[in-house]
């Protein structure tokens, strides 16, 4: 089991005395505790870029067989009739500095609607609306344990430490089939956003960075053994995001967002450069007849680093990406297949640090809901891709990585 | 808006013997245009003479709309003038039901389990139940303005027993109506001992359900 870490102890002790059957469950406050016992297979040439390789797998061939995690521990209740707390925290048990660490912990204004005019504001840590997946408790896919390309660097390098607003003219109550809402956020701490997609490029996993918690440095140098922290704010600018999503009889749902953190690319404070990083997403689920779920997305975007004359940046990468998920679940079981591709490439600077990646993946996943807190999930995962620095590793750029992870999950509200 | 509903016309009535009583019962049918069985729809039968109106639905026990899997359970409801339901949560999260409808505004505070009394609806019409968590939760209570209704079952079929004999709108209304009141759909005359059998087809369009929660899976987004 190598290191199963204190915090996973820690974890599942605190899982172990919250164990009390589900009929108690009482009063509007919800903890959960999750635990995954995960048997892993992996056969990639690659180093894991959890441990400053530059393989996409979370897992590569030296880790464990069989591993106890990641715990996930979830808060979510009321301090008013109408503000909601939800803190959401992680053990990776993956050495990161902090062993259980914050991914999202967030206060929601849901004044009850008095009309078809629906008010939500956050403050707080917690993501914005980009993916279509994750849309389970903390944040986790309903359809497969790794989110696609996207959603899985949203999971990594994005998050709104701030405040949103969000005003949704709902037409269920007004018997209207369609609801059509408009969301806008402004954040800070998020300076440091685009540097893993520079570095290492698009990944398919299912590891949210934690607030608090460190990167190892995946900068293609074969002694890359630092780390750092993503989420602060290095050049005192705020950055902002716009969307609009629309619903049709929760039928088909479809988002757009612009994202633009209005990073200074030429600030720096000693650890790391501000980057400018903006992204356009746009994203459509629709839910067929016979539970049939189809989801696309596209992100597209770009970031840049270091003064230059037009405060564009010295260095300028440009990153996108789509994929399509079909799902279908019939009673307690779930079975989706998902494909994507990703890219980036980089637009100015080519001669300090090419930064170039190619590739597609495709996800095939399996769940079964044995029961309201057991879950097993299977999830087999092939990528395929191409990444130029990887020379500076002295390994080729191509390289096909493959992963099946078989899950037994524990999860219990109370 | 009667004129988008079209009948099929089919008002077969059964005369049955002759007996004791006073009392007609009306046996229908509810059909969407393709003859295919619609359950969940709410009818009514309102006497065309107002004056018999006055008619006060019997005071029945609280209804319970339950909370199941981050759905209600029942979605659609029926009740009189001054019915009560009851809302209780056997789910594992809290939920938070509230309606803005015009006959009746209410909320209940953040809860599971069953901490609240039930609800009285006084005035007749749709009430949207929504949950201010889950925002894809949707339930509806119809309130009915008089004290003769019933719900088709999953086969489209409803039976009103005990309706005094006299002349009725048949009043109708879904979770698929694109309206939000009922709409009426023919009338009728009952005389006693008589069971009216009629099959009702809504020859329009309907708007497709919403998209119950996906499932399975703890949804929170
Ligand atoms: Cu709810």
């Amino acid at each position: 089991m190598g290191a199963v870490s204190r915090s996973l102890c820690a974890g599942l002790l605190l899982l172990f005395t919250l164990h009390v059957p589900e009929s108690h469950a009482a009063g509007p406050h919800e903890f959960t505790a999750q635990v995954d016992v995960r048997l892993i297979a992996a056969d990639t040439p690659l180093k894991s870029f959890t441990d400053g390789g530059l393989g996409l797998l979370l897992f590569d061939e030296s880790r464990d067989v069989v591993r106890l995690g990641p715990v996930m521990l979830d808060y979510s209740g009321p301090l008013t009739d109408t503000i909601r707390a939800t803190v959401t925290a992680f053990a990776n048990g993956d050495n990161d500095k902090n062993p259980i660490d914050l991914t999202e912990a967030v206060l929601e204004w849901r004044p009850v609607p008095v009309s078809q005019w629906r008010w939500r504001a956050r403050l707080g840590a917690f993501y914005p609306a980009v993916s279509m997946e994750n849309r389970g408790i903390g944040w986790q896919s309903i359809y497969s344990l790794s989110p696609s390309a996207i959603n899985t660097w949203i999971g990594e390098e994005v998050r709104t430490i701030g405040g949103e607003l969000n005003l949704t003219a709902a037409g269920a109550g007004v018997g209207r089939p369609f609801d059509i809402g408009a969301v806008i956020g402004v954040y800070g701490w998020n300076d440091p956003m685009g540097v893993v997609i520079q570095e290492r490029g698009w990944a398919v996993h299912d590891r949210q960075t934690a607030l608090f918690g460190r990167l190892p440095d995946i900068n293609g140098l074969p002694a890359a053994d630092g780390s750092f922290e993503l989420f602060r704010e290095i050049d005192g600018r705020m950055g902002y995001y716009a969307g609009l999503e629309f619903s049709w009889l929760d039928r088909v749902v479809a988002r757009v967002l612009h994202y633009d953190n209005r990073g200074d690319p030429a600030q720096f404070d000693q650890e790391e450069y501000a980057w400018l990083s903006r992204f356009d997403s746009f994203g459509v689920r629709i839910e067929l007849p016979g539970d049939w779920t189809v989801i696309a997305q596209r992100l597209e975007g770009d970031t840049a680093i270091g003064p230059s004359a037009d405060g564009r940046g010295s260095h300028i990468l440009d990153f996108w990406s789509d994929f399509l998920l079909v799902s279908k679940s019939i009673g307690r079981h779930r079975a989706s297949a998902r494909y994507e591709q990703f890219h980036t490439a980089t637009a100015r600077g080519a001669g300090f640090y090419d930064s170039h990646q190619s590739g597609d993946a495709w996800t095939l996943a399996y769940r079964f809901d044995l029961t309201d807190s057991w879950q097993l999930q299977v999830e087999a995962l092939q990528i395929d891709s191409a990444l130029r620095h990887r020379r500076l590793q002295g390994v080729q750029p191509d390289a096909v990585e493959r992963s099946v992870q078989l899950v037994v999950r524990y999860s219990l509200t109370l | 808006m009667p004129h988008f509903i079209r009948f099929s016309g089919i008002a077969t009535v059964a005369l049955l013997a002759w007996s004791s009583g006073q009392a007609a019962a009306l046996h229908a049918l509810i059909t969407d245009r393709d003859r295919a069985p619609m359950a969940d729809t709410v009818l009514m039968l309102v006497p065309t003479d107002p004056s018999r109106d006055a008619a006060a639905a019997p005071q029945a026990a609280p209804q319970v709309m339950d909370q199941v899997k981050l759905q209600f359970n029942p979605q659609v409801m029926v009740i009189g003038k001054g019915g009560q339901v009851a809302f209780p949560n056997s789910d594992t999260v809290a939920h938070q039901v509230y309606s803005f409808s015009t006959p009746k505004r209410f909320s209940l505070g953040l809860y599971r389990g069953l901490p609240y009394a039930p609800v009285v609806f006084d005035q007749p019409g749709l009430v949207v139940l929504g949950c201010n968590i889950h925002d894809f939760m949707l339930g509806y209570v119809y309130v009915a303005e008089s004290p003769y209704f019933g719900k088709s079952n999953e086969r489209g079929e409803v039976h009103v027993a005990d309706i005094p004999a006299g002349t009725y709108a048949l009043k109708a209304w879904g979770p698929r109506f694109k309206e939000q009141e009922a709409q009426v759909l023919q009338q009728v005359t009952l005389r006693g001992d008589e069971t009216l059998d009629v099959t009702l087809k809504l020859d329009r369009m309907l708007s497709p359900l919403r998209n119950p929660a996906a499932k399975p899976g703890k949804l929170r987004y």
